[in-house]
């Protein structure tokens, strides 16, 4: 199902853009991986809008975990209410990026397919070329003539071609980056801890899955991470005329409800188990890059 | 550790969905073997093994600890004079010529080596006079002493050549990935003369009286006349050809990878004698049972071995059902009493059958009882 869905429709659009580019393997995964990338820019615009609509509620975000150091329950629904009056989806970051998951990984695999690095996915190809199409037999075009520049896209970074060994490098680089501008500065410590080291971790995975697999699968990576870099950029230009909106009274938290008489006073928690009891207030509260540049 | 744990699971999230979740070694292609004087010669990834046909017991192997980066696939070829095993590795892109002796449990000793290739080797060579011939995955098909090894000449085409090199007379036949069969002077390795196919090649061509038959990934399999290379006559098929054609009288059994197989008359292929689908992907050589009235039919995604009756293309009861078969994308092969197989994913890696019943005679390795 998943092929059928997901793969098979990939792979043949990648097998039809090999043809319309005359046969070149490098372009023709470069346009496809910018087109799907193209296809899902409203899901990434709306988790970049997102991003930036909780970045600039994060003051407010502070002074909450301050206030609430003590009661996390009331800290959630105070949180709940902030994002509901400031219109903000608490998940509108992570959505899209569920959505846009399993497409890219369908891509990716898509790629592989398609190269056909080794006889064993050679042979897997054939099941999955559609043979309806009329007057195109997809077929004839296989194998995929994969040398650019005298690099051969199907097969991993070799001793043979040395500079072929600059493609992880790139991968590493621009995931680096990419991954860079797009994490948003977080005011709560151990997300913050989290994107560091996802930060590092994931241009060397990605970057040790470059060195392993077809060269074709970097092309990928790396024309992928150019468009999430031209999207952060264009989308930052865009907002940057647009002046964002100042934080709305009504998103404001409401002052601290004193314990009732007959209600006991909340046991401090110790420090170690909350991550914002650890903080001091306002020392680490990150200013908003895009509200930065205003 | 919990700071990393949430990053790591991730990590490993993602690792598994790139690589399809497969686990285990990377299987790249199929491994091959050859039966030769009562002894199966069997390419066997990490290692070439020679194993008793008649009862599956290892004899020796080679390199005698495994080593996974030589990968051994494409199948091996015994020379008679040397008497030489000569097997190449897709891995470590080296061909091996091993000296095979008389005392059959003796680990054999390198004669020599080529390492003149840069691509992998995936197809089987072939032995014509005193010279190897074997493609490679750098488009060339090279030539060597076998005595030394020494490189006499190579033939460059524009893309892979996993089949075979096909020698008649004092012509090397050469079918590539780069949709054009190719026909060069044995002696020098000239080009006498090249056609254009319907699709890549990857099957090896058969000979049938003065022509070659092959087939391609356009479908078709070709009649070609060995001297000019004109295609005199082409059949259709559903999907790609890659299993060698197995040739009877002027009957010709062929399977596409989408386990349609045909039986043509080699003199009017357009109409078939029969047709029958296995419903299984079909890659490796059949192979015809010693009577001629089967044949049998390697199945590479259920892991089935198909008996079809020659006559009329049908079913025939062969063997047991496995439970679990592994795949089976590789040739069959046969000494005239036993099927030999070598199924992947599975923990035997090579397995002896009747050939008159398709019972299972012997594993290597023996399966570890649970």
């Amino acid at each position: 199902m998943w092929d059928l869905i997901f793969v098979d429709p990939l792979t043949n659009v990648l097998l039809v853009f090999y043809k319309l580019l005359g046969g070149q393997t490098m372009l023709a995964v470069a346009l496809l991986t910018l087109v799907v990338r193209l296809l899902l820019t409203p899901l990434t615009l709306s988790q970049q809008k997102s991003a930036r609509k909780q970045q600039e509620l994060q003051p407010q975000m502070t002074q909450l975990r301050e206030k609430y150091k003590n009661d996390q329950q009331r800290l959630a629904v105070e949180q709940q209410k902030l994002f509901r009056e400031a219109g903000v989806n608490p998940l509108g970051g992570c959505l899209p990026s569920l959505i846009q998951f399993p497409l890219m990984i369908a891509l990716y695999q898509a790629i592989i397919r398609a190269l056909a690095a080794t006889p064993l996915e050679l042979l897997n190809l054939p099941v999955h070329i559609y043979r309806w199409i009329p007057g195109l037999n997809l077929s004839l075009l296989v194998p995929l003539q994969s040398t650019f520049l005298g690099l051969d896209l199907a097969l991993p970074p070799n001793a043979g071609t040395l500079f072929s060994y600059s493609l992880p490098l790139l991968v590493g680089l621009t995931t680096w980056y990419s991954q860079k501008i797009m994490t948003p500065p977080s005011a709560d410590p151990q997300s913050q801890s989290m994107s560091q080291t996802m930060l590092l971790t994931m241009p060397l995975f990605l970057g040790m899955i470059s060195l392993q697999y077809a060269a074709g699968l970097s092309i990928y990576f790396i024309i992928s991470n150019l468009v999430t870099i031209l999207q952060f950029f264009l989308f930052r230009s865009h907002y940057n005329t647009a002046p964002v909106p100042a934080a709305q009274p009504s998103a404001q938290p409401e002052p601290v409800e004193k314990p009732r008489a007959a209600e006991p006073a909340p046991k401090p928690k110790p420090a170690k188990q909350s991550g914002a009891s650890e903080m001091v207030p306002g020392a680490r509260v990150a200013r908003p890059k895009l509200s930065d540049k205003r | 550790m919990r700071r990393w744990g949430v990053p790591l699971g991730l990590l490993l999230l993602l690792s598994l969905l790139l690589t399809g979740c497969s686990g285990g070694v990377r299987q790249a292609s199929w491994p091959g073997l050859v039966v030769e004087n009562g002894v199966v010669y069997a390419a066997n990834v990490d290692q070439v093994i020679a194993l008793e046909a008649a009862s599956g017991k290892l004899l020796w192997s080679f390199p005698e600890k495994g080593n996974a980066k030589l990968g051994f696939y494409s199948k091996p070829v015994v020379a008679q004079e040397p008497h030489l095993l000569l097997v190449a590795g897709l891995g470590d892109r080296q061909l091996y010529a091993l000296q095979l002796s008389d005392a059959t449990t003796t680990v054999p000793g390198i004669a020599w080596t080529f390492a003149g290739a840069k691509g992998q080797y995936v197809g089987s060579g072939t032995i014509a006079g005193e010279l190897f011939l074997i493609g490679n995955g750098d488009g060339n098909v090279y030539a060597l002493r076998l005595t030394d090894g020494t490189l006499v000449w190579s033939f460059k085409t524009q893309d892979r050549v996993w089949a075979t090199p096909v020698v008649v007379d004092q012509t090397v036949y050469i079918a590539s990935l780069d949709h054009f069969l190719y026909a060069v002077n044995l002696s020098d390795g000239t080009e006498r003369w090249h056609q254009q196919m319907n699709g890549a090649i990857s099957s090896t061509p058969v000979v049938v009286e003065d022509s070659l038959w092959v087939g391609d990934f356009g479908d078709t399999l070709s009649q070609v006349d060995l001297q000019t290379g004109t295609v005199q006559q082409t059949f259709k098929g559903k999907n790609w050809f890659w299993a060698t054609p197995v040739v009877s009288g002027t009957t010709l059994f062929v399977a596409d990878v989408g386990g349609h197989v045909y039986a043509l008359d080699t003199r009017n292929p357009q109409s078939t004698l029969w047709e029958t689908d296995v419903n299984d992907v079909v890659r490796g050589e059949a192979v015809l049972s010693p009577d001629g009235r089967l044949l049998l039919i390697p199945g590479h995604e259920k892991g089935m071995i198909y008996a079809l009756d020659v006559q009329t293309g049908q079913l025939r009861n062969w063997g047991v059902k496995p439970t679990n078969p592994g795949r089976l994308p590789g040739d069959l092969a046969s000494d005239g009493e036993r099927l030999y197989a070598m199924p992947i994913m599975i923990q035997e890696r090579v397995q002896a059958f009747d050939l008159t019943d398709g019972t299972l005679l012997w594993n290597y390795p023996v399966p570890e009882q649970k």
